[in-house]
C-alpha cells in the first residue's frame, strides 16, 4: 500500500473525528465504564468497597497490598483484568456501533442511537463471542511467548553479557507488542465485516485472517501507528513499582486514567482507518454499497 | 454529545467524591499515606547521612507528629510512634526519644512487640550516648522479660556481639557461654514448642561464636531430629557441612547425619539434596 494512501486513509478518519464527533462517542461510553472501574479499584482497600475486594486482594495479592502505596503498585493489574471484561461485554459492542455510525455518516443517514442500539444488541452474543476470542488468542500467545522466551533464555542466559540480560524484559514486551499488532492486523476487521457487510461472525473472522493475510503489508502499517501510541503507556504501566519509587505512588493512577482518555481517541482512529480501507477495497472485502 | 459527555464526566466525579468522603472516616489510609511520606524522606537521610537539608528533618518530625496527632488509633501510629523515637535517637536528641520511647511503653502495655521494641530502641539510644550499663538493663529486661518476642530472644548473642565487637574477648566468651546456657535451658523449658527450636539453634550459633564446633554440631543434630519438618530442614541443612566439613574436617559425621535423616523423610527435593550431597563428600568434594 502506497505510504500516501496509508496517509489518505488516517487524514480522513481525523477528518471524520473531528467533523462528526459523534462517532468517538461509543468509545466514550467504554471509557466512562473503565473510569468507573478505575475509581472502585482505587477505592478497593478503603471502606465500603474493602468489605467486598479485601478478602479478595488478599487471597490473591496478599496482606501488604491492603495498604498504602502497594495498593496503587497493584491497581495496574486489577484495571488491566477490569479492562478485559469491559472489553468482552461492552467495547466491542460499542466499536459496532461506532461503524456503524461510520456507515450511517458515509450514506448520509441519520444517526438515530436508539436504532444503533437495538442492532448491535440483537448481534450481542456475536461481538461477546468475538471479544472473547481476541482476549484468548491475545492470552495465548502471551503465555507461549513468554514460555518460549525463558526456555531461550535458559539455553543461552549464561553466554549473554550481563547488561543486556537486564534488557530482556523490555525485548520480551515489545515481541509481545509486535504480536498483538499482528494478531489484530488478522482479526481487526471481523467486527466492521460484520456491521458493513452485514456477514456471520464466523464468516466475518475467516474473512478478516484472509484480507490481513493477503494485506498485511497495508493492513499492519495502517494499524500499527496508533498501536504505537499505546507503547509508552504499556512500557510505564509494566514497571509500576519503579514508577512509584521514582515518582509517587498516585502517579500509577494517572497513568492509567491518561492511557483511558488516550485509548478513546486512538481506538475510535483505528477503527475508522480499518473501516475506511474495508470500504475503499471493496474488491477485498466484499462490502458493497 | 455534549450533554451525554458533561452527564458521563460528572457521574465519574459525583462517584469520586462519594466515596472519598465515605473512605475519609476510616484514617488507615490516611495515616499510611502520611507514614509512606516520612519513610521516603527518611530513605533520602539515610542515602546520604553526611549531607542533610534541616528541612528535611524537620518536615520528618513534622510529617511523623501529623499522623500521631490527626490518626492516633490506627496500626500504623504505632510504627509512627517507633520511627518518631529512632529519629530522635538519629538527630541526637535523647531526651525526647526516651520520652518517645517512656510514652509508647505506657501507651501500649499489653503490647509485647511495642513493648520489646520501646526497650530495644531505648538500649540503642543508650548506646548511641555511650552509656553501655543503661543499655545493657535495657537489654536484660528485653532477655528476661520479653523472652518470647524476636527481639527479647536474640539479646543474649546481641550482648555478647557488642563485647565481641568492642575487642573484648573475654567479657565476649563469657557472655556467649551465658547465651549457650541461656538458650539450653529456654529449650528445656520448651521443648517441642517454636521457641524451643529457636532457642536450639540460636544456642548453636552462640557455640559456633565460641569456636565449639563438636558442641555446635551436637546441638544441631538434636534440633533436626527434634524438630523435623521441611522448613527446619531448609535452614538447618546448610550448617551441617559447615560445621563437621569445614570447620571439624569431619564429613563422615555429616554423611552419617544426612544417613539419618534420609531414614526419616518422605522422598522429595531435600532428600535427593542430600543424596547429592554425600555422593560429592564421599567422593572428597565440597
Amino acid at each position: 500500500m502506497k505510504k500516501n494512501s496509508i496517509i489518505k486513509i488516517w487524514m480522513a478518519s481525523l477528518e471524520l473525528m473531528v467533523k462528526k464527533p459523534i462517532v468517538i462517542l461509543p468509545f466514550i461510553i467504554v471509557a466512562f465504564f473503565e473510569g468507573i472501574a478505575l475509581e472502585l479499584i482505587y477505592f478497593s482497600t478503603r471502606f465500603p468497597i474493602s468489605v467486598a475486594a479485601r478478602p479478595i486482594i488478599r487471597k490473591f495479592f496478599g496482606e501488604p497490598f491492603l495498604h498504602y502505596p502497594s495498593n496503587l503498585i497493584i491497581l495496574g493489574k486489577l484495571f488491566y483484568s477490569a479492562q478485559i471484561v469491559i472489553y468482552i461485554f461492552i467495547s466491542v459492542a460499542m466499536m459496532a456501533i461506532a461503524i456503524n455510525i461510520f456507515n450511517n455518516i458515509k450514506h448520509g443517514l441519520p444517526i438515530k442511537m436508539g436504532a444503533l442500539v437495538k442492532n448491535a444488541g440483537k448481534r450481542y452474543f456475536a461481538y461477546f463471542t468475538y471479544g472473547c476470542a481476541i482476549v484468548a488468542l491475545l492470552f495465548l500467545s502471551d503465555k507461549v511467548e513468554t514460555f518460549v522466551f525463558s526456555k531461550i533464555m535458559f539455553k543461552v542466559g549464561r553466554f549473554i553479557p550481563q547488561y543486556l540480560l537486564a534488557m530482556l524484559p523490555l525485548c520480551l514486551m515489545l515481541v509481545l507488542f509486535i504480536t498483538s499488532v499482528i494478531i489484530y492486523t488478522l482479526m481487526i476487521s471481523t467486527v466492521p465485516l460484520m456491521v458493513l457487510g452485514k456477514k456471520p461472525l464466523l464468516k466475518s473472522c475467516g474473512l478478516s485472517i484472509w484480507i490481513g493475510a493477503r494485506n498485511f503489508f497495508k493492513i499492519f502499517p495502517l494499524i500499527l501507528l496508533p498501536f504505537i501510541v499505546y507503547l509508552p503507556f504499556t512500557l510505564i504501566k509494566s514497571f509500576p513499582k519503579e514508577l512509584a519509587d521514582k515518582t509517587f505512588p498516585e502517579a500509577n493512577l494517572l497513568i492509567n486514567v491518561i492511557s483511558v482518555i488516550v485509548t478513546v481517541f486512538v481506538d475510535c482512529f483505528m477503527v475508522l482507518s480499518v473501516s475506511q480501507w474495508l470500504v475503499e477495497n471493496k474488491k477485498e472485502s466484499g462490502i458493497t454499497d | 454529545m455534549k450533554k451525554i459527555v458533561i452527564l458521563l464526566i460528572s457521574i465519574l466525579v459525583a462517584l469520586y467524591a462519594l466515596l472519598s468522603f465515605m473512605a475519609s472516616h476510616n484514617g488507615e489510609y490516611g495515616a499510611e499515606k502520611l507514614f509512606y511520606k516520612a519513610m521516603k524522606m527518611q530513605s533520602v537521610v539515610a542515602a546520604n547521612p553526611e549531607v542533610i537539608p534541616p528541612k528535611l528533618l524537620t518536615d520528618i518530625e513534622g510529617t511523623l507528629k501529623t499522623l500521631l496527632k490527626k490518626y492516633p488509633k490506627t496500626e500504623v501510629a504505632k510504627s509512627a510512634h517507633v520511627t518518631l523515637a529512632e529519629y530522635y535517637t538519629f538527630v541526637k536528641k535523647y531526651n525526647d526519644a526516651a520520652s518517645q520511647l517512656d510514652f509508647i511503653i505506657t501507651t501500649y502495655p499489653k503490647n509485647q512487640f511495642m513493648l520489646s521494641t520501646a526497650h530495644f530502641l531505648k538500649g540503642r539510644m543508650y548506646e548511641a550516648q555511650k552509656k553501655w550499663p543503661s543499655a545493657l538493663n535495657e537489654y536484660q529486661i528485653l532477655r528476661d522479660v520479653y523472652t518470647a518476642t524476636e527481639v527479647g530472644l536474640q539479646m543474649p548473642l546481641y550482648i555478647a556481639k557488642h563485647y565481641a565487637d568492642k575487642g573484648d574477648d573475654a567479657a565476649a566468651k563469657e557472655a556467649y557461654n551465658d547465651a549457650a546456657i541461656f538458650y539450653a535451658n529456654l529449650e528445656k523449658k520448651n521443648s517441642g514448642k517454636v521457641i524451643g527450636y529457636f532457642a536450639s539453634t540460636l544456642a548453636m550459633q552462640a557455640y559456633m561464636k565460641m569456636e565449639n564446633y563438636s558442641k555446635a554440631g551436637a546441638i544441631l543434630e538434636e534440633a533436626i531430629m527434634k524438630y523435623m519438618s521441611q522448613r527446619t530442614l531448609m535452614q538447618l541443612l546448610p550448617a551441617v557441612e559447615t560445621i563437621y566439613v569445614e570447620k571439624l574436617k569431619s564429613p563422615e559425621k555429616a554423611i552419617a547425619l544426612y544417613k539419618k535423616i534420609m531414614t526419616v523423610i518422605p522422598d522429595g527435593q531435600i532428600k535427593q539434596i542430600m543424596q547429592k550431597r554425600i555422593a560429592i563428600l564421599e567422593k572428597g568434594g565440597k
